[in-house]
């Protein structure tokens, strides 16, 4: 019997929770071995999020806690300072890398983002770190940032020069993004510094690796406002489909849920956990050269340890984490939901929300039947390549 | 004032492409942290060049 996360297409099975596809006629011992049987549900569930087989890494780089502006709609306001003196130190990092790689030998890319803060006040010391990683044998690392854009000297242009595609923030037209970004010192043009910026790269050659996001709130979210905006970053150079506006997302000092958000979108297909909760696959760096988890609380809970603690135990302290604070992995309704490989409890991670109050199974349950009728599921997993979906 | 583009060129871009304006702003969608914004910059696969079959729906998430 099978289990049922399994799912039948014309000329095989899925386990949807593992990705794994095996032909029509395996064997009890080969449907047993990729956790296909009843009762192995969650040795499926074990297997997808702490089996060894990773193919990638990805590192959120916080190189500073200093940001230059302070904006209402921030996600880690409370966590900027004025004045941080601290350094991540770039050999530790590599070597960290280079363990990491060694114990998971499987890795064959990675991806490094600089955020914060803003990262470009340590463009110098990034551009270092960018160098240094390169070396990195038998590894394809893209670089990547989010800046607001404020910085645009010599070592700030060479910085995003080194990166592969980086992300400007840009809050839609002038009075609204200078209604929520106030410089630090509350004086000079925020929207204005940041145009100049974009300027500047797209001259340099850049204009490819530039995304623009803005986080508008509903108030703001209009036609006439978004026109204005798309307007100014097109005669910048900015190409259209790099633009992406979107609306402000609940932060610890203002918490409010977006029940639309959560209807809208229950019943896409979500194949990875939350980033989180991507085990010894995603994590942050700070500049007090530890690692953790998440970067929205990067603290004592999400500490995995320090850039020179043994991978191991790393893996452990991960492993706990998340065990102990995986929503859907804590919900007994999740736990026996055979489309938990296509949740993993969306948002409701990031919200402190039950993900069974929040769901409805039926629907996405129907979405998959009818991939599978069509020998679709695949397709519905859309990350497929990044897993074990193999027909042999 | 920038000048990549005339005004007239840029308005002639968005009256193209204002469909996919006005699904961005009736899907909710919520921006992303920095974190993910980064990861979907980086990761080459982004959904967010609105070619991707659930544009408008994605929750712009590092998931992609």
């Amino acid at each position: 019997m099978l289990n049922h996360f399994v799912f039948e297409e014309s000329d095989g099975l899925v386990n949807l929770t593992t990705k794994k596809f095996l032909p029509k006629g395996s064997t009890e011992e080969q449907l047993r071995e990729n956790f296909f049987l009843e009762g192995q549900e969650q040795d499926s569930v074990d297997h997808f999020l702490f089996g060894k087989k990773k193919t990638n890494f990805s590192i959120d780089i916080i190189p500073t806690w200093e940001c230059n502006l302070r904006c209402g709609h921030c996600f880690v306001l409370h966590e900027l300072l004025k004045n941080d003196k601290r350094e991540i130190d770039n050999d530790m990092l590599v070597g960290f890398v280079q363990r990491l790689v060694a114990e998971y030998p499987s890795i064959n890319n990675g991806t490094v983002q600089f955020i914060g803060g803003e990262p470009a006040l340590r463009a110098e010391k990034n551009v270092g770190l960018i160098r240094a990683m390169k070396q990195i044998p038998g590894l394809r690392i893209r670089f990547s940032a989010a800046s607001n854009g404020t910085l645009c000297d010599d070592k700030a242009v060479e910085f995003f020069s080194a990166l592969d595609s980086f992300i400007i923030s840009l809050d839609g037209p002038e009075y609204i993004h200078n209604l929520q970004r106030k410089s630090i010192t509350g004086d000079g043009n925020p929207f204005k510094t940041t145009i100049n910026t974009i300027e500047k790269l797209v001259a340099a050659g850049m204009r490819d690796k530039i995304t623009v996001q803005a986080s508008l709130n509903e108030e703001h979210m209009t036609k006439q406002n978004l026109v204005e905006f798309y307007k100014v970053l097109l005669m910048c150079g900015v190409r259209f489909e790099k633009i992406i506006p979107g609306f402000v997302c609940p932060t610890k000092h203002n918490p409010k849920l977006d029940a639309e958000f959560i209807e809208v979108h229950r019943v896409n297909a979500r194949n990875k956990p939350c980033c989180k909760y991507r085990h010894m696959v995603n994590f942050v760096v700070d500049n007090s050269n530890h690692v953790f988890c998440d970067y929205f609380e990067a603290n004592g809970k999400n500490l995995l340890g320090k850039l020179t603690d043994p991978i191991s135990k790393m893996a452990e302290n991960h492993e706990r984490i998340i065990r102990e604070s995986f929503s859907v992995l804590n919900d007994p309704k999740c736990k026996q939901c055979p489309v938990i490989g296509l949740c993993w409890g969306w948002c409701a991670n990031t919200k402190g929300l039950n993900p069974s109050d929040h769901c409805d199974q039926e629907l996405l349950l129907d979405k998959a039947r009818k991939n599978a009728e069509k020998d679709n599921l695949a397709n519905l997993m859309r990350d497929s390549r990044k897993h074990d979906l193999t027909k042999n | 004032m920038p000048s990549f583009m005339t005004e007239e060129e840029a308005i002639a871009v968005i009256e193209k492409n204002i469909d996919k304006i006005e699904a961005r702003m009736a899907s909710g969608t919520q921006a992303s942290s920095s974190q993910a914004n980064a990861n979907n910059a980086g990761g080459g696969t982004s959904p967010c060049d609105g070619t991707c079959d659930e544009f408008g729906l994605c929750c712009n998430c590092c998931v992609c």
